[in-house]
């Protein structure tokens, strides 16, 4: 009977882990910053609102594995990917910046590595890395300058280099969608 | 009940009992049936309760109350069939937690799996070219703010507290932008 008992406690446990546990998983992870509670920040202002989690990383891996093998590497390590960016003018510039200030703090509480901050008149940027060892786990970036507010997170482990080298070539119009609009 | 009832193997009584009444554990009965292929005083009772058994069964089930049953247990195998004789060794019941422990671990695995081939069922194509774009946008808001950096770094204007392993980093991710890739 005590088996049965065993048997059916760890049944209640370990099913519902098993279904539920990936949501878990992401939270838990050291990498991940809930922006809205970091920042305060009303989803509804941003005009641009990415988020994107496993499997549909793995998934967009996969499928991006022939055209671009470098992307399909770097996908193949993250598990969460969010991006919010709002328009600004230059008399809300003050106001976001204290917020980002606000932020920093909260940031570096939770034992996050500050590795730049560029502050210039009209302009903001924190970069912010999570490292586990030797590895970047995590990387969190939020930027203010006159025009544009910035915040992004990236769960997982993260190949600087790559990162910068696709952040580069995705962040340049490309030419062909430029000549089909002629 | 028969009159003449052979006299079984010492402690052998019961279990020939429970296995004439289909009632005994697999690893018990192999080994009793090898002993009752040896054993003619063994086999003679084990077909006397072979035909006992057939003769309850003939006269149609009808539920006994627990309490009786125990009662009547008690009184035909005597001090040998308490309700804690027939409970499982803790041998056995080590092995069977185990063996039950690796099963559901095996069954969660199992769930694991199916979820995670459901999740990548329920994407179309057009879902997974959508996030494509997506991914690209988000890479590219990055790399925006990092050459806005890279060109910050040129004039020389980023703070000097920073950590040598992080800096590494930092150079590490700002090279290709640096260098053209």
């Amino acid at each position: 009977m005590k088996v049965w008992k065993c048997f059916f406690v760890l049944t209640m446990v370990l099913v519902p882990l098993a279904l539920f546990g990936q949501d878990d998983e992401l939270e838990k992870a050291p990498g991940y910053i809930d922006l809205d509670q970091v920042f305060d920040f009303k989803k509804d202002t941003a005009t641009t609102e990415i988020e994107i989690m496993n499997p549909l990383l793995s998934i967009v891996a996969e499928a991006s594995e022939a055209e671009d093998p470098e992307l399909a590497k770097l996908l193949s390590f993250l598990k969460f990917i969010k991006v919010y960016s709002f328009p600004t003018t230059p008399e809300q510039f003050d106001s976001i910046k204290e917020r980002i200030d606000r932020a920093d703090k909260k940031m570096l509480d939770r034992k996050w590595e500050r590795f730049v901050r560029v502050k210039k008149s009209h302009e903001l940027t924190n970069i912010y890395m999570k490292l586990a060892g030797k590895k970047v786990v995590g990387l969190t970036i939020l930027a203010v300058d006159k025009d544009e507010t910035v915040f992004v997170n990236i769960v997982g482990t993260i190949d600087m280099r790559s990162i910068g080298k696709l952040g580069q070539k995705f962040s340049i119009p490309k030419l062909d969608s430029v000549q089909t609009a002629h | 009940m028969p009159d003449t009832l052979e006299k079984p193997c010492r402690g052998l009584s019961e279990q020939i009992m429970l296995y004439a009444f289909n009632e005994l554990g697999f690893w018990r009965r192999r080994k009793l049936k090898s002993h009752l292929r040896r054993c003619a005083d063994c086999s003679a009772t084990y077909q006397d309760y072979r035909l006992l058994n057939a003769g309850i069964e003939s006269l149609g089930k009808k539920r006994l109350p627990e309490l009786t049953l125990q009662h009547v247990l008690l009184r035909t195998l005597g001090a040998t069939a308490t309700s804690k004789s027939v409970r499982p060794t803790p041998v056995v019941r080590k092995w069977g937690i185990a063996v039950a422990g690796v099963l559901l671990l095996l069954v969660a695995a199992a769930i694991w799996q199916t979820t995670e081939k459901w999740n990548h069922r329920q994407y179309s194509q057009a879902e997974i070219q959508n996030a494509k774009a997506e991914v690209q946008t988000a890479l590219g808001m990055v790399g925006k703010v990092m050459n806005r950096t890279q060109a910050t770094l040129a004039n020389q204007a980023v703070t000097q507290n920073i950590a040598r392993p992080v800096w590494q980093g930092l150079e590490m991710a700002l090279k290709p932008l640096m260098h053209g890739g």
